[in-house]
């Protein structure tokens, strides 16, 4: 749950215990160390949601005391901690982590939330099995363990295998592979913001489409939309002409040539698509290397 | 401005670099220069392969026709080659260069008997489009084989750029092979390079222009729905 101050004080918090949280999470946002993976964690949560067409809103560094990366998405609530260090325990400095998950625990009690989850996120197999074995006994049923490798190279984010499982969902598939993973995470870690916003899941495509509008990423809005009679004539136009095999899947517009040579031809709400059309309509290629000559 | 030659680069080979910075200008003798220069890459690609495997050859729609087409001809005539060609777009979104694929031309190859990866490329500055194209095919071909990634002339900073973008693992396995290393680079291009924006000197027009056409070299292949 995204907590404000007003919610915090009439949950019971103090004004100091609101201060508190308030300077740790002005700590936090000031931190380095550690805020690239935990904004990989917060990307990849939000692409996640995108993929399984669930909205929702990601923040990060919230007021709250398991605040890391805080996910709402309808009535659940998910709250994690990420834990980068290879020796991060439950009760290392003095039970810091314990404390801060039974507090979590217990405000989470006090605003009559049951759908929630407080999850710790570590990179480190072995971690993962402590923070999931040594969890104090009333955390148990709503703590959540996930262990979110950290990408091999720091460049390459999106080479993590949950990441690539959430962007390949999105992507489409005869004409993604790896450089299209790179670009839609570019895109949609770009559109998140710096510093960050608490973005929507369900804007996140078209916020990413602002600064890249040749992403080759699904939208499923656009699933059963009818092709207009122009757009059906290029697409006999074009699919006339021997091997060639011009498809529009989930709002992009492709093609496939023998089965070996594919490409992106824009996204069908691109004025460019519109352009392309016409020219197809008017120009009417006859084979593959004229159809290339009109491409956007 | 400081240019150094590889070991392996003899007179004909420095005359042929010669030849491509005379040809500016000319399209027509800038791509021959190009396609002798692809012959001259592929001699020594060839005697740093594995001895057995086959090649996946990958690059960029501009050098299609010319220097892949070179260096092609002469891997072609020991090993069999199954050629990637890609059309990448240059874009910078949020202060990261990426070079994405928007269109692709893969020959099937099968996994198990790739000995080695070959990238060509005429000029490597900022290393961008040779490591999306790379991390493109790394990724298919699965297995750790000899990474060899060949162009006429490199910036003396590319590898280095390059290398950062790898882990340690795959960084050990790529095999840089060029004839000239330049120090200067003026305005994106590398200076005395190969004479300019490669687009523009091999007559494909700008960026936008040359990913509109079609290398005459993918009406040739043989058998390309044959698993190589």
């Amino acid at each position: 749950m995204h907590f404000t101050n007003k919610k915090l004080r009439a949950l019971g918090y103090s004004e100091r215990g609101v201060q508190h949280l308030r300077s740790r999470q002005r700590g936090a946002s000031a931190a380095t160390g550690g805020f690239h993976y935990q904004r990989c964690f917060a990307v990849l949560r939000l692409l996640e949601l995108a993929a399984s067409h669930q909205d929702g809103r990601v923040f990060l560094d919230a007021l709250c005391p398991v605040d890391d990366v805080v996910v709402e998405s309808g009535g659940h609530h998910e709250h994690s901690q990420v834990k980068e260090s290879a020796t991060a325990t439950w009760g290392r400095n003095g039970g810091q982590l314990r404390r801060e998950f039974l507090a979590q625990w217990r405000l989470m009690r006090r605003a009559r939330l049951d759908d929630y989850v407080l999850q710790v996120v570590t990179p480190h197999g072995h971690r993962a099995s402590h923070f999931q074995h040594r969890a104090p006994t009333a955390l148990k049923p709503v703590l959540s363990v996930r262990w979110f490798r950290r990408p091999r190279s720091p460049h390459r984010p999106w080479s993590v295998p949950d990441v690539e499982r959430a962007l390949d969902r999105l992507l489409l598939d005869p004409i993604s592979g790896p450089a299209e993973r790179e670009r839609l995470w570019t895109a949609m870690n770009h559109a998140c913001g710096t510093p960050w916003r608490g973005v929507r899941a369900c804007t996140l495509l078209r916020d990413a489409c602002r600064f890249d509008r040749d992403l080759p990423a699904r939208d499923a809005k656009r699933r059963s939309g009818t092709a207009s009679r122009q757009v059906r004539k290029a697409l006999s136009i074009l699919n006339s002409i021997p091997r060639l095999d011009v498809q529009i899947v989930d709002g992009i517009c492709f093609f496939d040539f023998e089965g070996v040579e594919r490409r992106f031809i824009a996204r069908i709400d691109d004025p460019r698509f519109t352009r392309f059309v016409l020219r197809i309509i008017s120009r009417k290629p006859a084979d593959i290397r004229a159809v290339y000559e009109e491409l956007p | 401005m400081t240019r150094e030659f590889s070991a392996w680069v003899g007179p004909s080979d420095k005359r042929l670099l010669s030849d491509l910075l005379r040809a500016v200008g000319s399209p027509t003798r800038y791509r021959k220069a190009m396609y002798r220069l692809g012959g001259a890459l592929g001699r020594e690609i060839e005697k740093r392969l594995p001895s057995r495997g086959d090649v996946v050859l990958v690059c960029t729609v501009e050098d299609a026709d010319y220097l892949a087409r070179g260096v092609l001809e002469v891997v072609e005539g020991t090993r069999r080659v199954a050629l990637q060609c890609f059309w990448n777009l240059r874009k910078k979104i949020g202060g990261r260069e990426l070079a994405p694929i928007i269109g692709r031309y893969e020959e099937p190859f099968a996994a198990n008997n790739v000995g080695a990866l070959v990238v060509v490329k005429s000029i490597i500055a900022g290393a961008c489009v040779v490591r999306t194209n790379l991390m493109e095919v790394i990724e298919r071909v699965g297995r750790k084989v000899p990474l060899l990634v060949a162009a006429p002339v490199i910036h003396e900073q590319a590898l280095v750029k390059l290398a950062a973008e790898f882990s340690a693992e795959d960084v050990r396995r790529i095999v840089p092979i060029w004839c000239a290393r330049d120090s200067e680079r003026t305005d994106g291009f590398v200076i005395p390079g190969i004479g300019g924006s490669v687009y523009e000197l091999l007559g494909l027009g700008d960026e936008v222009s040359k990913n509109r056409v079609r290398p005459r070299i993918l009406d040739e292949r043989p058998t390309r729905l044959e698993s190589v």
